[in-house]
């Protein structure tokens, strides 16, 4: 049955010496991996659609019995040039792509992930602040579009409301209470921040925040996925002083 | 009767290890192998295992070569100033058999891909920053390829290089030569349109 669907390139890899087998995130079906023939031929039409981050409009012969199907057209909708041309910005995307590809799941409708993502990178590419703060905004809003998101407000242990201020954290949920106990602890402002982050849904926060809370969220995105991820690796490689 | 007799399934299965060759191909391939004359098959066993002895990669530029330095890095009449700087050994030859170009050359040997766990210390970035403190050159060319993870590294290499004082230059993407404009795809016509040249 051919399917015409809106897809974001999630990751693509190369087969034999002219296919690539693409793996899209499409809101109906979550990951669906095409296999595009051609695709690394010079002047391949498909081909150049199909990079890392592109939103694109797919047809492919969808087979309930495959677990690749084969694409037969694909178009740009939108390249998120200002993305690529951006060496932060692209390559905190790539981990805000890697986790889009942890939440969802094959055959899988991810409507909620699958617009929380294009909405955070179409706010990414107007975004002038620092593209760090803005992939631990991205992170909280992927989070919650996978039903993952960690409490802050109420201890995930006991339910207690948490005053403001400094407190612990656990990374299987969230915020923990002065009488429960938590590996972590959160510092008032990254409390604070993380607070903020969770209640703006539409666009990311312009004010400052803790460079920790990246890292809080993306390791609680690790923990809760049960996922360890090579991106992450990479920009420790590249952020290291 | 060839079927499942272990030294066929052996051969089909070193020869799958070649790209673009699945189970299909590699059976076609072991019984050519099998039916040619034995100096054939023995030709090729050889030519393997003395590629593969003597072909190593260049100190200096990181190309696949058989004597080091490579052909390229040892001539005197290459411009020592300009640094081509690509992905794989493939765009050497690629770059090569225009025949435009007389500098040198740094093979990466691969892209930065952070969704594949590949960042700078799995390319050869530290060897070019090497030769680049040298003092001899003056403009390192990005010549990787035209996709997020090419781009991605060129960015990568212009930000590192952008202290040590060289000029870094971006190969053009756009239309091929003898290309229509109907046939070329949207994402080519419109990186086309941003790298417009005044005449």
């Amino acid at each position: 049955m051919q399917e015409r669907s809106e897809g974001v390139v999630l990751r693509a890899v190369d087969y034999s010496e002219t296919s690539r087998i693409v793996t899209f995130l499409t809101p109906g079906r979550g990951q669906v991996a095409c296999m595009v023939k051609g695709a690394r031929r010079p002047g391949s039409h498909t081909g150049a659609a199909l990079d890392s981050f592109n939103r694109v409009e797919i047809v492919y012969y969808w087979k309930e019995s495959r677990s690749v199907q084969t694409l037969t057209e694909a178009s740009l909708l939108d390249g998120f040039g200002a993305i690529k041309a951006d060496f932060d910005k692209g390559l905190y995307g790539s981990f805000i792509l890697e986790l889009a590809y942890k939440l969802s799941g094959e055959g899988i409708a991810a409507e909620e992930i699958y617009a929380a993502l294009v909405s955070n990178f179409e706010d990414l590419t107007r975004w002038t602040g620092e593209p760090r703060l803005h992939a631990a905004w991205q992170t909280l809003r992927l989070l919650e579009a996978g039903g993952l998101a960690p409490a802050v407000a109420s201890c995930v242990e006991c339910g207690a409301y948490v005053p403001e201020g400094g407190c612990k954290f656990s990374m299987k949920g969230g915020v923990v209470c002065a009488d429960c106990s938590a590996p972590h602890r959160l510092r008032p402002e990254t409390r604070q921040a993380l607070a903020v982050f969770s209640d703006a849904r539409r666009a990311c926060p312009t004010e400052t925040a803790p460079s920790a809370l990246f890292t809080l969220l993306s390791r609680f995105a690790a923990e809760q996925t049960g996922a360890a991820f090579r991106s992450l690796q990479v920009i420790e490689q590249i952020t290291r002083p | 009767m060839l079927v499942n007799a272990p030294s066929m399934e052996e051969l089909v299965e070193a020869l799958r290890c070649l790209p673009g060759v699945g189970k299909r191909s590699a059976e076609r391939m072991a019984l050519h192998l099998l039916s040619a004359p034995a100096e054939e098959a023995q030709r090729l066993s050889e030519a393997i295992t003395t590629a593969r002895a003597r072909i190593r990669t260049c100190s200096i530029c990181c190309d696949l070569t058989e004597a080091d330095p490579c052909a390229v890095c040892s001539s005197g009449r290459r411009d020592r100033g300009v640094i081509c700087v690509v992905e794989r050994p493939a765009g050497t030859i690629a770059i090569e058999r225009g025949g435009g170009f007389q500098g040198l050359y740094h093979v990466l040997h691969g892209a930065l891909n952070p969704l594949e766990g590949a960042g700078p210390d799995e390319l050869t970035v530290n060897r070019l920053m090497a030769r680049v403190d040298k003092g001899d050159v003056r403009e390192v060319i990005v010549a990787t390829n035209a996709t997020a993870e090419g781009e991605a590294t060129a960015l990568y290499l212009s930000r590192q290089l952008g202290t040590k004082g060289v000029a870094v230059s971006r190969i053009a993407h756009g239309v091929p030569m003898g290309g229509g404009l109907e046939y070329a795809d949207d994402a080519t016509l419109s990186h086309a349109l941003e790298g417009r040249v005044r005449l």
